[in-house]
Parts: structure tokens; sequence; C-alpha cells
């Protein structure tokens, strides 16, 4: 019964699959060769890396997937792009900068988005990929979905930090991912003989207890043979798998860059004999799968489908110059919930967030948290007390220390559709992963032209106080508040953390939720009910006619008690808490001082490129008719955080330092 | 048909490279993947790469080592066997280093690139805002409280820091809106309002006025016109109050021709002709029309004389004739809420009558307090020509006639 074919060169799989694989490696030879000549005759304004040489590992690895799988990719993407489904026309708008482009002119070759078909997005960044992919997983995983995701990356990529945190998350939650190498032997231009210490990329899988393979790259049916067994793995909940393609780029690092300081021309010209195409090509051939005349007619056709796809991409229109403002943030988030009275029950600062948490996460499914001691332990700072208890680990993740690691992760499992909650204890630990949030989970939305919510909350404490010393004090609001596409909140009160912790949850944007530590006991007034608080709309915590102080978090309370210092004096002090600073509501502080006529900013933080700088600069701008004194600044010392009380408390404005400044700032 | 080969672009920044050496010689065959030819860029020494196949043909006047070329450079052909190649767009221009570049297959069928991007947002530039020495220090808050109030800054002593001016300071100083810094304007005088400036000092300088000032009980000619009006049309409306002025003075300096005389040198003369000047006032200033033998004329004749003299007036359609020959002068102020002033004598003419505004007072008749129609008259006369009394005695006359105006109007 068993049809044995007589010949020693049977092909794996069958005459279908052979032939598909066939058309894939051509499309994407072939697209790219008519990308070269689009650089070369300077109709791509931007730079070219071309995928010449690596097409076996994209079109085999890619062959098994289903639309819904996620593939996240690095600055080399066009061929997983092509052999996730992309058509070669909408690669080559992007990459010409036309409005048809898959990221619609956004991106260009490094920044490749469609994730209708499942191609996340390629990164100009290396192995944060590797964490996105993980981060899909993760969605997958909670969504009880099958689906599976890819991540490819280089040989450079492996030598990173993030490669070594993602394999590690991936391999303790089993998750469903496939981590492929393309070691085509140079990160840039520094060979992988010379950077890694153990240079048998796959031989590092055992590290994480995870499968690790190596195949030929240049061998379309051994990768697709690797690849089937890897999602084979991941679909059945196994867990991820490491496969390192061992191929070779024969085009320089980007079109236009030297090539023979690092390599030679025998070892490029040997590689290229090593053709995965023609390799393929044989293999029909001798297998008898296909006849010649059979390939030499797929080839013709795709030859004439790449020309053409290039001749429409280049009539195609350029965007819209007024576009570029689109998408920096969701443009259609839930409605809030509304604003409603304080009331006269009194709950403290954490309590006031947990309870928004715990509201979200009985709304939404696919809501779940992240941290360091967040599960059973319920957080470091009582943040998830009891919601353990209740939805379980894969909801309530405990992480291991390395915060780069599940940054990534969370920016991935938003991208696939999951709503994080990163708990980071201390804002100082977020730095690790200052990466991953700036340049991949702020950018995500706008990149993609809208087509990625990213919903992803930070949270973490910051602030002086008790002697935490200097990595565990810092305040960090301007830092965060300088890029688009982030939304930085500061509360003060228990009232104003539940309610702006709601809206962080619910308005489809990455929030950076800053708590101040020495607040995060205080007691306040906070309705049991859920209510959101919108962000850029500040507090007029005090009403007064002589002088304007806008504070944040800590200073809102040390500016409070100096305003009744200040009163028996005879000077009304006007209290503006902003309580979010990116947005800014400097329209409330502007009317403020219409009426005062002077203000003072009081800011925890250094005073360059601070918030109070920025508030100083937007009065200056819009307010300047209405000063009556020069705006002055109260803000910390600009040293790092020291440690012993009397040093500590030197650096930080108190309430006697508001008094002074404002006394001071009278007579002016 | 020949592939051409070029120079393509390297770099971002690439427009022009040094050829070095073909790497396959004429007429051997290329394939794609072949090192065709090597340029030097300022990055180092490269190999381009052929993306096409053929036969090389390397033209006679083709680049030679270190020969500049630019990106877009036509620099040789392939061919199929047995195909004739020409040459002919290969320059031979090598070693020119102008800006030649051949970018015509960069535009070709690419919709133009915008210019530059519009301009939708940017931040509000800070405005710059030059120190000022010469006057205190002040707040922009402060500042615009004094323009507002009408305080020169000057004034004010500023309490803030170093002296500044602030708000409070503002607020305190005294306002006077006569110390407010007003700008002065500078406007050309007219030839009208140089001849009225000239005529009016002489007159002040040449005369010797004075000013006589009563009220009439204007009552009895209020309700007369109230009369001519229930009886106007628009073509013709009831006559003015100093239409019947007018004919009431001509007849009484009929009576009292010393009023109607003018000082020559050293005599006096006494005018033949009683012509009265209405003063009228234009845009461009004040004019004076003449009614001539206004006492032989009359209301009617007299009233469409004069709307016909205003009317042209204020068009400055005046003949000098028309202008000249008065020999006394009525000005009626009354309209714009006077009640009585010192007109100034319409030189060489003895005396002008100022009529002023006409408003219900109460009065005592026969025991009793009724409302009466009052209205000043204003007469300004020269004492050099005539003395007090008997120009009172010409004013208390005139008085008379027109608190009873029906005699006179009517020639009895």
């Amino acid at each position: 019964m068993k049809k044995t074919k007589n010949t020693a060169a049977a092909l794996p799989v069958n005459r279908k699959r052979g032939l598909d694989l066939y058309r894939m490696l051509l499309t994407i030879r072939l697209t790219e060769e008519q990308l070269l000549r689009a650089h070369q005759q300077g109709l791509i304004p931007g730079p070219c890396h071309s995928y010449i040489g690596e097409e076996a590992v994209a079109a085999g690895i890619c062959a098994d997937l289903r639309s819904d799988d996620t593939v996240f990719s690095t600055h080399r993407g066009h061929g997983h792009a092509l052999a996730k489904g992309l058509e070669p026309e909408m690669l080559i708008a992007e990459l010409l900068g036309r409005s048809t482009g898959c990221s619609r002119g956004r991106g260009g070759s490094m920044h490749l988005f469609y994730p209708e078909i499942g191609l996340m997005g390629t990164s100009g960044l290396i192995a944060s990929c590797i964490l996105q992919a993980t981060g899909a997983a993760y969605a997958a995983k909670l969504a009880a979905s099958k689906r599976v995701s890819v991540a490819f990356f280089g040989d450079g990529a492996s030598n990173n930090g993030a490669f070594h945190e993602g394999l590690n998350m991936a391999g303790i939650w089993k998750l469903p991912v496939i981590f492929v190498c393309e070691n085509n032997q140079y990160a840039t231009e520094i060979s992988i003989r010379y950077s890694g210490a153990n240079p048998e990329i796959a031989e590092r899988a055992a590290a994480y207890n995870i499968p690790g393979v190596a195949v030929d790259g240049n061998d379309v049916l051994a990768v697709y043979q690797a690849a089937e067994e890897a999602v084979r793995r991941a679909r059945g909940g196994k867990g991820p798998t490491l496969i390192e393609c061992k191929t070779y780029r024969t085009r320089p690092h980007g079109e236009g860059m030297g090539d023979y300081t690092y390599r030679t021309r025998e070892e490029v010209a040997d590689w290229k004999a090593r053709c995965p195409i023609q390799a393929l090509r044989r293999r029909l051939l001798e297998s008898g799968t296909a006849a010649e005349k059979e390939l030499t007619a797929i080839e013709d056709e795709l030859q004439t489908a790449a020309a053409a796809a290039l001749e429409a991409a280049t009539a195609d229109p350029w965007p819209e110059a007024a576009s570029v403002f689109r998408h920096v943030y969701d443009e259609s988030p839930p409605e809030p919930f509304p604003e409603l009275p304080a009331g006269s029950r009194e709950v403290n600062f954490i309590k006031a967030t947990l309870e928004a948490l715990a509201s979200e996460m009985e709304r939404n499914p696919l809501l779940f948290v992240l941290g360091e001691g967040i599960g059973e332990r319920g957080g470091n700072f009582a943040t998830t007390t009891g919601l353990f208890q209740k939805y379980g680990p894969l909801r309530l993740c405990d992480t291991p220390i390395c915060e780069r690691g599940f940054i990534g992760l969370a920016c991935g499992a938003a991208m696939a559709g999951a709503q994080p909650v990163v708990d980071f204890m201390f804002a100082d630990f977020v730095m690790d992963g200052f990466g991953e949030i700036i340049n991949q989970i702020a950018k995500m939305q706008y990149m993609s032209d809208g087509r990625l919510r990213m919903p992803v909350l930070l949270r973490g404490c910051i602030g002086i106080g008790h002697s935490a010393g200097a990595h565990h004090s810092g305040f960090y609001a301007a830092l965060f508040a300088h890029f688009p596409g982030l939304r930085v909140a500061v509360p003060s009160t228990p009232y104003d953390a539940k309610g702006l912790f709601l809206r962080a949850l619910r308005c489809g944007d990455p929030v950076l939720f800053l708590e101040h530590r020495e607040l995060i006991s205080i007691q306040g007034p906070v309705p049991e009910e859920d209510y959101e608080i919108e962000f850029g709309k500040a507090a007029v915590v005090r009403q007064g006619r002589d002088v304007t102080v806008v504070a944040l978090a800590m200073m809102v309370h040390h500016a409070l008690k100096a305003a009744e210092v200040l009163a028996a004096e005879g000077i009304e002090v006007e209290l503006v808490d902003p309580r979010t600073v990116l947005p800014l509501d400097t329209a409330t502080i502007i009317d403020s001082v219409r009426k005062t006529g002077r203000l003072l900013v009081v800011d925890e933080d250094f005073a360059p490129c601070s918030v109070g700088g920025e508030i100083a600069a937007a009065v200056a701008e819009m307010g300047f008719n209405d000063l009556d004194a020069p705006v002055r600044r109260l803000q910390g010392e600009f040293v790092p955080v020291p440690y012993s009380p009397p040093l500590e408390s030197a650096i930080v404005p108190n309430p006697d330092h508001i008094v002074q400044a404002v006394r001071k700032l009278m007579a002016e | 048909m020949p592939i051409e080969i070029t120079l393509p672009r390297q770099g971002w920044s690439m427009e022009k490279a040094a050829f070095v050496e073909w790497l396959k010689k004429d007429g051997e065959t290329v394939s794609p993947g072949d090192p065709l030819f090597a340029v030097e860029t300022d990055k180092a020494v490269q190999d381009i790469e052929s993306l096409d196949a053929g036969i090389l043909h390397i033209p006679p006047n083709g680049p030679q080592k270190d020969d500049i070329i630019h990106v877009g450079d036509v620099i040789g052909y392939l061919a199929e066997a047995g195909e004739t190649v020409s040459f002919d767009k290969i320059t031979g221009n090598w070693t020119a280093d102008a800006d030649t570049d051949n970018d015509e297959a960069q535009t070709a069928s690419a919709p133009a690139v915008p210019e530059e991007p519009e301009k939708v947002s940017l931040s509000p530039a800070a405005p710059v805002t030059p120190p000022c020495r010469e006057f205190p220090a002040v707040s922009p808050r402060a500042a615009g409280k004094a323009l507002r109030a009408g305080i020169d800054l000057r004034t004010v002593t500023g309490s803030g820091a170093d002296g500044r001016i602030r708000e409070q300071d503002i607020t305190a100083a005294p306002r006077s809106a006569a110390s407010a810094p007003v700008t002065d304007r500078e406007l050309p005088v007219s030839g009208l309002r140089r001849t009225i400036a000239e005529r009016m000092v002489k007159s002040l300088n040449a005369t010797a006025p004075v000013t006589l000032t009563a009220t009439a009980d204007v009552s009895k000619l209020v309700s007369l016109r109230e009369q001519f009006k229930l009886s106007a049309t628009p073509d013709e409306p009831a006559p003015a109050y100093h239409d019947f002025v007018i004919k009431l003075t001509a007849m009484t300096l009929a009576a009292y021709p010393m009023l109607n005389a003018r000082w020559e040198e050293s005599r006096i003369v006494m005018a033949g002709a009683i012509n009265i000047g209405l003063a009228v006032d234009t845009e461009d200033g004040l004019l004076v029309p003449v009614v001539r033998n206004a006492a032989s004329l009359t209301l009617r004749q007299l009233a469409i004389s004069t709307r016909d003299l205003v009317d042209r007036a204020r068009r400055r359609q005046l003949t000098p004739d028309e202008l000249s020959g008065g020999t006394f002068t009525v000005s009626n102020l009354g309209a714009l809420g006077i009640d009585a002033f010192t007109p100034i004598i319409n030189h060489p003419e003895c005396a002008i009558l100022g009529l002023g505004r006409i408003c219900r007072e109460p009065a005592v008749a026969d025991g009793q307090i009724v409302i009466r129609e009052r209205m000043w008259l204003s007469l300004t006369f020269d004492h050099r020509i005539v003395d007090g009394a008997p120009a009172a005695r010409f004013f208390d006359a005139l008085r008379r006639r027109i608190e009873n105006p029906v005699p006179g109007l009517t020639g009895w």
C-alpha cells in the first residue's frame, strides 16, 4: 500500500508545499531585486536592508503559520513580511514612502506593520522582538487561543540581554512562541565568531530548558521541518523552541554600505553558490516533483509580477502631511465613567487604586498584572491584595527580576490584544526597560498608524522619603512627559488615585502611573463606585487671590500646610494640582495666574528640563501680560538622593521652604 | 534592447564617485550578482554587482580610472548575443565635475515630493522683549493696568524688588486723565481753516467786542412753527427757527442802522442793504453764506434761500459772491444744546446774533407757575461803532419781535 518513490532525493513535503515554498523564495528574491533597483535609482528615501540570501528562513518558518499567528521581526524584515503574506506592492510602496505602504509611509524598510495578517512589526532595534513575541504568546495563552508567535532575530540579538530574559520567561511559562535566530554570521559587521563566547546559538536553549535546534538556513526544507515541529509543540502547549538557522546575507548590511572591510569576496561568493533558491530548484527537479518548464514558467510569472509591483508602487500617492498628527494616542477610547463627589467613606491611596484595578479586571478578562511579588504575596505595597486568590497566576504573574524583559513582554501582549498592568514596585526599576517603553510601547500606535492599541499601565512608586536612597527615590515624571504616545499621571490623593487609575486602564494608551511613596498610606474620601478623572484636568485644591502655587504629589500636601501659615499673614494662596503632567493642564494654571499675577511652582524633581520648567515656560508664553512678578520655581536639589536623614531632607522642598518662597515672591 | 549600465546610488547622500576599473572584460558574459565595475566613493572602493545578465559592451569613450561619474550616468551596456549597441548616450565628458546629474530616472513616474510638508501646528514662539532702560522696571500686569487706567508710569514709584512697579502700585496711584501720556498728532491746516483762523484773529484784534445775553419767551414762535410743520410737505418743509429770526432781525435792523454799519479805516459806513449772513457748520469748517435783502423777502422766499445756501455750503458749492457782502450775521448753536455763548463778530460787520437752545422752563405768569418755551440770545457788537445802551435797545426790540413774531412776519 505504501507508495515509494524510487529516488534518493525524495522531497520531505508534498508537491504543492514544495512548489509553494519555491514560489515564496522567488517572490522574496525578486521583490528584493526590485527594491535594489529602486534604491539605486534614488526612489527609496531612507535605508534598505536586503534579505537576499536568507529567503529560506522566512519561507520555511512562515509556511505553516496561520494568519492570526503573530510575527515580530527585526531590521532585516522584508522576507518575513512577504512570507507572512504581505503583497509585494505594499512592501515596495512602504519603502518608497507612499500612503499605500503597509505602514502607510510611517515606517520604511525597518518598521513594517500589517497586523491584519499577523505582521506585528519589524523593528530598527535589536532583540525587542524576542520580548514582544513572548508577550504575544502570553496573550494567546491568556485568551486560551491556539495562536503561536514567532520572533525573527539575528545572531547579534542573541548576545543581547533581551534574548536571555525573553527565552527565560518563555521557558518558565511554557509559552507558545518560536524563537528563530537567523545566524547570518555578522551583527552588522561584527562576526559571531568574535562576539559570541559560545557561537553555537542553538546550544544556549539548554539554559532555559527549552529545545534548541540548529538547521541549515539555506535549506528551506530543513527550516520548514524544524518549524513544523516547533509550531506543533507550541500549539500543543509544550512551550517554546529556539531554531538557529545558519545562513548568510549576500548583500551589504544596508544598501550602499561598503562590504569588504570585514568579510572577503571569496566568502560572499561561496555563500552565493549556496543559493537557497537554486538549491530547492535542484531538489524539485531531481525528485521529479516539477519539470524545468514548469519552474521556468513560475519564474517568468513572478518576475513579471515583481516588476509590475515596483511600477505600480512608484505611481502610488504620498501620504498627506496633515495626517502626521494622527494616532499618537488612541482616537476612540471608551466613554469615561463620570466623576463622582468624594463622599464620606475613607480609604487609603493604595486601596483606592486596588479598587479600580479589581473593578477593571472583572470587566476585562484579558487584563493581567506583571511584577515582582504581585502574585500570592499581593504586592510589596499591597497593590494586588486578594486578586491572586480570585484570578490565579496567569492574570497575576510574578516575574523574574528582569524589568526590560517583562516590559517588552507587556508590549507584545498589548500588541496582541491583552491589557497588561506592569507593577514595578519602585519606578527607579523602570529604567532597565526604558528603551522598551520609549522606543516600542510609546511609538507603537503611531508606527502602526493606529492599528495597534497599546493599553499598557506602568505603575511604580516615586519620591523622596524614609531614607530609601538613590535607587528607590527618583521622581521621573518629567522624563516620561517628554515623549509623544505616553501619558503620565501623578496623583496626590486617594480620590484622584482611584479616578486616574481607572482612566489609565480605560484610555487605550500607555500610562505611567507614578505613586508617591510617602502618600500611599494616606487616607481620604473615595466613592465606592467606579468613576474616572480625565487626563489633563488640573484640580484647584485651594482658592486664593494673591499667588498661584502649582505642585504635584507630595508637594501638594506641603503647599497646603504652607498656605495655612501664609493665610495667617494675609497672603491667600491658590493651589493648583495638575494631577497629570502629560497631558498638562496649562489652561487652569494660566487662568489662576490671570487672577493672582504670581506663580510659584513647587516641584520635588530636579530643575533642569523639569515639569516646573515646562510650566514656567508655558506661563511665560501664554500668561506674560498677567504676571506681576517673575515666575519662580522651588525644586529639588540637583543631586542623586542620599541616604542619611539630614542629607535627604536637605535636597527636597518642605512647607517652610514654600512659605519663604511665597513671601519672597510677594515682595518681588 | 541593450541594458544600460549606470552608476547606482550607494549611500544616502552619494551623488558621484570616481571610476576605478571594469571587473569584466569587453565582450565577456555577465550574470546577475557578478561584480561588474569598481568605484571609489568618499567611503571606500566598492564593487558594483550587476543586477542583470548579458554581454558587456564597454564604450571606447567610457570612463577611465579616476574619472568622476555621477549617479545615473550610463557607462556601458549589457546586450544579448548579436545585438547591436549604440554608444550615442555616452558623452565621454567624464572629468567635468559639474552638477549634471541625470536624475530623470528618479522622478520619471513618481508623483512630485511636496517641497515642504504643510506646517500645521508649531508651538507658539516666545515673544522677544528687549530690555527698556529709559523707563522704570514694570511688571507686564502693572503695565497693562496702567495703560487701561490712563496712568503715566513715570509718575509711579515701584514697590517691588529693584523698584519694579507692580499691580498694587498702579492701584494706589491717583488716576489722572490729564497726566496720561497722550501722543500728539499733527494735521495739515486746510485753506478754509486758515481763512477762518485769520478772520477770527483779525476780528478779535480789530474790534472791541461786547456780548449781551437775554432770554426770550419763544412759546408763540414755537407754536407758530408747529403750525407750519403741520402743513409742511417733503418738498417744502417748515421754515427753520433761523429763518424766522433772520427775517425779524432784518426788520429790526432797519430801525437800528448803527448795528448794520461797518468800521472802515477812520469812518463808519452805514450799509445800504441789510444782508444777513448765516453761520453754517460744514465738515471742512465754518462758512457764512449771505441772504441778501432779507427784510424784503417773504418768509417763504427766505426759507427756500437759506435751505439752498446751507445745502450748497455743506457741499462746498457756494460762489464767492454768496459768501460776501453780509452786514450782520446769525449763528445758531441751539441744536447742539448750547444756552448762551460769545459769538465772534464777522469782521467788518458791527454785530452778530447767537441763538441758543429752546427749552421748556417754569415761568411766573399771573401769579402762577406755568411752563414756557425759552431761548437764550447772545449779541456781540463792536463797541467802537456803537455803545452798550443803543445795542441793548436794538437787542430788546429784537427780543420783543421774536417773542411776538406774527406782526413782523406779516409785515404789519
